[in-house]
């Protein structure tokens, strides 16, 4: 069996985003200013609970 | 949508490998009883909708809101700034405003009928009666004051305080339900996450009062006696054993899922291999079938999700919600704030295990997961949608584990959907997958999405992570 999953699949897409890579954190969400928002807390020295604790309003 | 009269829970991973759930699910207010609400004559069983619409539109659909107790203790827990300091952005974009997005201009267009009977949150979303536009600006100046009065003064402004009396006088002038004591009596819960072990994973999810953590791992436990990476990603055989686990998993949520407090879920029975393999006998390679709990019977998404990651090795995955889009459709003046309408969450009629009862928490599909390998954490995700959610979050790890997807693909992949009625597939399943479906039984409903943006992460072993989001809620 191969490896790719492709080969096996009756059901083919393609992905319409890319993702991101990092090593120091990462916030990942819906909405570009939330993802930011939490970016923000990570570069000012917060962790990931920090990160998650911006209050959106959606 | 998220806001401080909503609820929610988050899964966190701390950076010395344990797990634990803060949950902050609304309650039902101590004013309701088992038949406040009359249900709408003729109702499905599955279906909460009540006379006049009160469980779902205005004052007597917001149940008492614990994400803000959620968000203030968390961060006081296991954060590392203040209060103040994180709600910055929040403030910010409030009080300036956001451009509107095409989602969120679809989002008000959908809800405009309800939000018009609204003046104040019409005011905000349908200035002159009209949709705001894609590309204009929302501005919440004054839920802006109260996020500035809460950076100040804590959640106990809320749930003690001035803010929580503004609440409670709108209540009690417009027909709700909320008042004091409840805001008073509300505490959070924390939880140990439910754990299934499928082909040598470990995958942890939400407990009891959500139903996603049981019923991800009853599902897997099924599919794991199937060799799913032989029969392939989107085919005939693969998406008839999937959607006869989800129509198994939501039979048994029906009979037995609710808040642990209230009802006895038979978390163990639900999520053992031998329950699995009983279910998995029944099932019918040739032949869809209608099916029934397998545990007695009880007796009495539109969300937003967020995954984050430090390098210290703390996780958090978390979801929270309003409910439905815009909520209950109310806007509380003073607050600036849009109520919840979770109350729809409630079966209205006397006697099930999701019926009302005082002090009561939400039943949830949300589905915050990890899944960790050799007991490195691999995977964490989640996603909003409602009764969709986990059924999904289900399938992503699939892709991942079954498949051998990439995370990209994992949470872009199309999905399947079924609690008993139609199967929904999205549309890139092609004819002829459908055709040889609706051959063994299912009745094919093509739909344009299941569920909305998935968003996860994935850990290298070398220290990177991968962040992906999705297509299905454009930002």
């Amino acid at each position: 069996m191969s490896d790719n999953w492709r080969d096996r699949a009756a059901t083919s897409f393609e992905c319409e985003k890319q993702p991101a890579i990092s090593s120091r954190g990462m916030v990942v969400s819906n909405h570009p200013l939330a993802s930011s928002a939490g970016a923000e807390m990570l570069a000012a020295g917060g962790n990931a609970i920090d990160a998650r604790s911006r209050h959106c309003s959606r | 949508m998220v806001g401080i009269i909503g609820g929610g829970m988050a899964h966190i991973r701390l950076a010395d490998g344990t797990h634990r759930f803060i949950d902050g699910q609304s309650t039902v207010p101590l004013a309701v009883r088992p038949d406040t609400y009359s249900s709408k004559p003729g109702s499905a069983h599955d279906v909460f909708d009540t006379l006049g619409d009160e469980n779902c539109v205005g004052p007597k659909a917001v149940a008492v809101p614990g994400s803000l107790m959620a968000w203030c203790e968390t961060l006081r827990r296991f954060g590392t700034m203040s209060l103040a300091d994180v709600m910055q952005p929040a403030i910010k974009h409030a009080a300036r405003g956001y451009a509107v997005t095409p989602y969120l201009h679809e989002c008000i267009r959908e809800s405009a009928a309800d939000m018009l009977k609204d003046k104040p949150i019409s005011a905000i979303y349908l200035p002159n009666g009209e949709p705001l536009k894609i590309g204009e600006r929302v501005v919440q100046a004054e839920y802006a004051e109260t996020l500035r009065y809460i950076a100040e003064h804590g959640e106990a402004a809320f749930y003690q305080g001035s803010l929580g009396d503004i609440l409670v006088d709108y209540m009690e002038k417009n027909g709700g339900y909320i008042r004091r004591a409840d805001l008073a009596a509300y505490k959070t819960v924390e939880r140990q996450p439910i754990r299934a072990d499928y082909r040598g994973w470990a995958i942890l999810g939400p407990p009891p009062p959500a139903a996603s953590g049981v019923h991800i791992a009853e599902m897997l436990n099924i599919l794991e006696g199937y060799d799913i990476a032989s029969l392939g990603f989107g085919t005939a055989e693969t998406i008839h054993y999937l959607a006869e686990v989800l129509k198994i998993a939501f039979a048994d949520r029906a009979a037995a899922s609710g808040d642990p407090a209230y009802v006895n879920v038979p978390v163990e029975r639900l999520t053992s291999k031998a329950y699995a393999e009983e279910r998995r006998r029944a099932i019918d390679p040739n032949r869809a079938q209608a099916w029934g709990a397998g545990v007695a019977q009880l007796e009495g998404a539109h969300t937003t999700h967020l995954t984050a990651a430090d390098a210290f090795g703390n996780v958090v995955a978390t979801t929270q919600t309003i409910n439905n889009l815009f909520g209950a459709k109310i806007l509380i003046p003073g607050l600036g704030a849009i109520a919840n309408n979770y109350m729809h969450l409630f079966d209205p009629r006397p006697g099930h295990a999701l019926s009302l009862a005082a002090g009561k928490r939400v039943t949830t599909s949300m589905s915050p997961m990890m899944a960790l390998r050799d007991g490195k954490l691999k995977y964490a995700l989640g996603l909003p949608g409602g009764k969709r959610i986990f059924p999904s979050a289900m399938q992503a790890l699939i892709n991942l584990i079954d498949h051998g997807m990439s995370l990209q693909e994992a949470v872009e992949a199309p999905r399947v959907w079924t609690e008993g009625n139609a199967l929904e597939v999205e549309l890139a399943v092609p004819e002829s997958v459908r055709e040889k479906l609706a051959s063994l039984g299912h009745t094919v409903a093509p739909v344009s999405s299941v569920a909305g943006g998935m968003n996860a992460i994935q850990f290298e072993e070398d220290g990177c992570m991968q962040g992906a989001a999705c297509w299905r809620v454009r930002a």
